[in-house]
């Protein structure tokens, strides 16, 4: 493409620069240097709009320099092919002396040299942070690349500025002679103050060495009224406010994308910089290929020539394992799935997948696929996914099909605590330059979004703090004014309104943007060519190497993509099968009862709490209506409580016609085998697919895309396309119109809440195990779960009060007993160490060793005994009644001697003699509990106990804290909440508890409907506050105010044998206190 | 040394905009060079826009003149 041939003739040029004939010529101009969002807080606009307004502008090219990465070129190349520009690859490289470098790539090469250099930056110390590149690693780099001489930050304007002439010309020529023919000085249109004398001297320099200009803006933003988000982005970046003068913040508008006409006004005087970017365009080459696989070659055993040979021969060797016999029906399906794959030419990536799980059983790594990949036989028989894609039907479609030729999405979890071993393999297997984990970005969203924008626009700190901490969780960046009207909490600042608006406009231009880079839990990038050919590298803060594009542009660059994430619950099944062997009991989950009737009875009571995707209050409730008695229920429950079908009024015709209380009917005959196991009802993915083929003779990818539009909701005018697609086909099928149109409406009806059941079957599988370890191993269990927190739906005290519920009792954190991780004693859990706050694990372990020698005597010999032990720790264990084995009744004597103790321990002075004289009066080991002690008071007040024992460990183990109120509650009409529980339906019941877990999820009428649990010192007890409620009075959950909680309410009975507080009144505890004269006893 | 005074002025300019004249009362000076020329962007959050700053030599001195929205005042005088 010749960019130069762009140049075009307008009438009536009104700068008067390169004037023609009477005709000005305009010079072609192109963006050599831009910053995208991926600037991080440097950068105003999208990549789509710096893109779309470069196309606007009739460029024919944009090039994209952020800051030390190339994160957004995927972007780039993505955006720039929508647009039909020719993208340019590039960074603005921070040098070790701070100063900034301009560089492009010209060929492919240039691009793996410049990754390279990017890569080498980040290896420096504390180059996560502060990436910095010696000048020593830009001498050395070979050809193709083009450099640019920086913006106000490059070495050589500063010398400049500085007036330093002849280092500046040695610079320069430094920089000539290392990229010859590739360096040009750099005019910047910034409109700085001084701007223009340097551009005259860079013009002198460039004419006195023959170093050719090149005109660029340093763009941060699209348009010039983007220039206030810039400054707050910069304001942010630089922890100050707007009030706050600093150097580094946007002194003007004038870094934004222009056209060529203001590139003219801004650099007519050197019109052969204006021609130099276009010039720099031309020569430099598209770098990156979008969609063209990069697979990895799967390594073959010696002997084997052909992957997809050798994947068939491990299927069917799988198939026999797992089913025995093969039926023909199964062989077909296994061959057809087989051929798909290999016509795809995913050969490979199966082989790569199957040999990191069979890795990971040779290890008793425990695993399991989930996603749509359970939706493939080959996957099952190849142990990729525990779920029969072949007996329950599912369709292989809604996996990979040859019509959609998209990259499967293969994902394994594994034991969280063993994942990383399960990495290493991978980066041992196919070579460090071909591995590395995959960033994610976490964007701007309301509530930070609040904070960071409010206080760089100086707003006070108080009003930005309640502000955001009411704001719900899940609010965009772009939607905050209307939750000021929608949000009853937020009432209190609408009188804020105009002060507040110029934050929402903000917040709203930069929802999205990335705010910080992480890296992804476990995706991992595997490539062919060497990953520089690709992309740059960086550190995590875990010190693992990743790419810093996310999931989306690794696919769109073409890299296979794996995900090993690790999930907790995996490592709780692992812990209490541990725990059961401990206690000299064999538990092996793959071999528990298939459909154990006492398990299905306990989930069909509603006490799933533990149990994973069954816990939450929504699904105890549809447990206990659905009486669940197979896995297909399991896979149903996972499905339905969902924002879709919940919205989408789906749960209740599927109860009806599970409980037979409705008819189960068909639109069409052809429906019934598709929707037999859903009782009628469309409630997955898969089942589109095989309407969308059956009724209309869809092809798979036909039908494939339907599910995508219907899920997606993303189009209208999509939808209208696809759906009279359907109807014209449905026709030609045979199918009476008005019947098309009736199911099309069915399965419209069932846009947005798209779930794919392999998926729902995954997760089921697992939801069956765990329920089965709460019904049969509840010790071993909790105690599982309680060493992987923060873990699942409830916090610790929650389980431990179900885990009480169930029989199980809770023993203290004791320094004579417990161990790192919560272990089982006779049946009962005894907490662990891991649940102290701030405690860490070598000091745990130091106390085990040490009282594995001998036993402790006292605290004072702990402390004498373990130095690991600090000040605070030490206090920590005191508080949290970790002594109390050792000293009973005696914390706040204990607390009294802490310090003498521990300064004598720093003098060195403290012997295993001075022990009695220094603990003498403390009630010792030996003492019965209730013995006498010569300490007046040597104890805390039970309500201070529970206090430190809920902040320390999260759970109150001397009693419950509403225990301490229950006679004055109980004056004041409070029930406890086993009361309330055994109230008739319909009884009105007042009943106080902390409320935990308060929740708004999406509804079908779009109205609020609060769900929360209360607990109290008897049981737990789900409320649900509906909208009138929840607008007068139960705004109060959602506030610091709202911790602990009365409710007037009437229980409803409706669920089954599983009731709930329909709530009519939310009380703060403060509120109710005061009216009505409550006082903790 | 310089003088912050941010006095009204009328400023003639060129075609580019560039000061050419400086009427500040009865007294009239005349641009002889045009040392620097910027913008700054203002209290932009309290609906100041942007201005442009020219820093000039006249045959009375150097001036930083301000021009807002086509309000002109000099900002500095220099000695």
């Amino acid at each position: 493409m010749c960019l130069i041939s762009n140049a075009r003739k307008v009438p009536g040029g009104c700068t008067g620069f390169g004037i023609d004939g009477g005709i000005a010529v305009r010079h072609p101009f192109v963006h050599l240097h831009c910053h995208s969002p991926f600037s991080f807080l440097d950068g105003a606009s999208s990549v789509e709009t710096l893109v779309a307004q470069a196309a606007a502008l009739e460029m024919p090219a944009l090039a994209i320099t952020d800051h030390d990465t190339v994160a957004a070129l995927p972007q780039l190349h993505h955006w720039a092919t929508v647009y039909g520009i020719k993208p340019l690859s590039g960074a603005e490289v921070t040098m070790e002396d701070g100063s900034h470098l301009t560089i492009l790539a010209e060929t492919r090469m240039g691009y793996r040299t410049l990754c390279e250099l990017l890569t080498k930056a980040r290896a420096g110390p504390d180059g996560r942070r502060q990436p910095k590149l010696p000048w020593a690693e830009l001498w050395r780099a070979g050809p193709g690349l083009v450099v640019l001489s920086g913006c106000r930050r490059g070495r050589l304007v500063q010398h400049l500025r500085r007036r330093e002439w002849a280092w500046a010309r040695e610079w320069a020529e430094r920089l000539r002679d290392a990229f010859p023919g590739a360096f040009y000085l750099e005019l910047q249109g910034d409109a700085y103050p001084g701007w223009l004398s340097i551009n005259a001297k860079l013009a002198e320099l460039g004419q006195t060495l023959g170093i050719p200009l090149v005109a660029t803006s340093d763009v941060h933003y699209a348009r010039p009224e983007q220039a206030a988000v810039h400054d707050i982005l910069s304001c942010i970046r630089l922890r100050c406010d707007v009030h706050t003068p600093h150097p580094e913040r946007p002194l003007n508008a004038a870094r934004w994308l222009h056209g060529v006409e203001e590139a003219e006004q801004r650099w007519g005087a050197w019109p052969q910089a204006l021609e130099n970017t276009a010039r720099i365009a031309e020569r430099c080459e598209v770098v990156l290929d979008l969609g063209r696989p990069q697979f990895p070659a799967f390594e073959l055993p010696p002997g084997v020539t052909d992957a997809a040979a050798y994947l068939r021969e491990l299927t069917f060797a799988g198939a026999r394992e797992r089913y025995g016999r093969l039926t023909p029906a199964l062989t077909a399906r296994l061959e057809h799935e087989l051929a798909v794959i290999e016509a795809l030419g995913y050969a490979d990536y199966f082989l790569m997948v199957w040999d990191i799980v069979q890795f990971a059983r040779r290890r008793g790594i425990r695993c399991a696929g989930r996603g749509s990949a359970a939706d493939s036989a080959v996957a099952y028989c190849l142990y990729l996914t525990d779920v029969d894609a072949a007996g329950r039907g599912l369709l292989f479609e809604r996996f990979m099909s040859l019509e959609r030729a998209e990259m499967p999405d293969i994902d394994i979890d594994f034991d969280h605590r063993r994942r990383d071993e399960v990495m290493a393999y991978v980066y041992r297997r196919y070579g460090e330059r071909h591995v590395a984990r995959i960033a994610t970005y976490q964007t701007f969203r309301g509530r930070s979004a609040v904070r960071e924008v409010g206080a760089a626009l100086g707003l006070p700190d108080a009003l930005l703090d309640g502000l955001a901490k009411r704001i719900p969780w899940s609010a965009h960046a772009d939607g905050l004014e209307e939750l000021l009207d929608r949000v009853p909490e937020l009432r209190v600042y609408a009188s804020y309104r105009d002060r507040l608006r110029l934050l929402w406009k903000i917040a709203a231009d930069i929802a999205g943007f990335p705010r910080h880079l992480g890296m992804h839990v476990g995706g991992v990038v595997v490539s062919r060519r060497p990953l520089f050919e690709i992309t740059c590298l960086q550190p995590s803060a875990k010190g693992d190497w990743m790419t810093p594009f996310d999931k989306e542009d690794v696919e769109r660059v073409g890299c296979v993509k794996l995900d090993l994430l690790s999930l907790r619950t995996l490592g709780a099944m692992e812990d209490a099968v541990r725990l059961a062997e401990r206690a000299g009991r064999r538990l092996d989950l793959d071999r528990i009862p298939a459909e154990d009737p006492e398990t299905y009875r306990m989930l069909g009571r509603g006490e799933s709490v533990g149990v994973f995707q069954l816990e939450s209050p929504a699904q105890r409730v549809l447990q206990s209506r659905l009486k669940p008695d197979k896995l297909e229920d399991l896979v149903a429950s996972v499905a339905l409580i969902r924002p879709g079908p919940v919205q989408g009024n789906m749960v209740e015709p599927f109860l009806a016609r599970r409980r037979g209380e409705q008819p189960v009917t068909y639109l069409h005959p052809k429906l019934a085998p598709i929707l037999e196991k859903t009782y009628g009802v469309v409630l997955f993915q898969e089942q589109v697919i095989e309407i969308a083929t059956a009724i209309a003779n869809f092809t798979p990818g036909e039908a494939d895309r339907l599910r995508r539009v219907m899920s997606r909701v993303r189009s209208l005018r999509e939808m209208d396309e696809i759906g009279r697609e359907f109807l014209r086909k449905a026709e030609e099928a045979g199918v009476a119109p008005d019947v098309a149109q009736a199911v099309f409406a069915c399965i419209r009806a069932y846009a947005g809440y798209g779930f794919c059941e392999a998926h729902a079957a995954a997760f089921a599988s697992t939801a069956y195990k765990t329920a089965y370890l709460v019904r049969h191993h509840p010790a071993e269990f909790f105690a599982a779960i309680l060493n992987q927190y923060p873990m699942g739906y409830y916090p610790v005290h929650v389980l431990c009060a179900e885990a009480r519920r169930r029989g199980v009792e809770v023993r203290r954190l004791d320094v004579t007993c417990s161990e790192w991780d919560c272990t089982v004693e006779n049946g009962a859990i005894r907490l662990g160490f891991r649940l102290l706050k701030g405690m860490r694990e070598p000091v745990a372990r130091a106390i085990e060793r040490e009282r594995a020698r001998v036993p402790f005597s006292s605290l004072h010999d702990l402390l004498q005994r373990v130095p690991e032990v600090d000040a605070l720790t030490a206090e920590r264990l005191v508080r949290s009644g970790a002594a109390d084995a050792l000293h009973p009744h005696a914390r706040r004597a204990l607390l009294w001697s802490l310090p003498v103790w521990l300064a004598d321990r720093q003098r060195g002075g403290i012997t295993a003699a001075d022990g009695p004289r220094l603990t003498a009066g403390l009630p010792a080991l030996a003492e019965a509990a209730d013995a006498p002690s010569p300490w007046t008071d040597a104890d805390l007040p039970l309500n201070v106990k529970l206090a430190d024992e809920y902040a320390l460990l999260g759970v109150g183990l001397s009693g419950h804290l509403l225990s301490l109120w229950r006679p004055a509650l109980a004056q004041a009409g409070c029930r406890t909440l086993r009361e309330a529980l055994r109230a008739a339906d319909g009884e009105r019941v007042r009943v106080a508890g902390i409320a935990v877990r308060p929740h708004r999820p999406p509804t079908r009428s779009g109205r609020t409907v609060v769900f929360v649990t209360l607990e109290d010192e008897t049981a737990l007890l789900d409320a649900v506050v509906f909208e009138q409620v929840y607008r007068a009075s139960g705004a109060v959950l959602f506030t610091p105010s709202g911790r602990w909680v009365v409710m007037d309410g009437v229980i409803d009975r409706r669920a089954g044998d599983y009731p709930q507080l329909r709530v009519e009144r939310v009380w703060s505890w403060t509120q109710f206190c005061r009216f009505h004269g409550v006082r903790v006893s | 040394m310089t003088r912050v005074v941010r006095r009204p002025v009328t400023v003639r300019t060129d075609a580019h905009g560039a000061p050419v004249c400086i009427v500040d009362g009865k007294a009239v000076h005349t641009v002889r060079t045009v040392i620097d020329h910027w913008r700054e962007l203002g209290a932009w959050w309290e609906g100041e826009t942007e201005f442009q700053l020219w820093r000039v030599e006249t045959d009375a001195g150097v001036f930083d003149l301000e021009c807002a929205e086509g309000a002109w005042r000099v900002y500095r005088v220099w000695d």
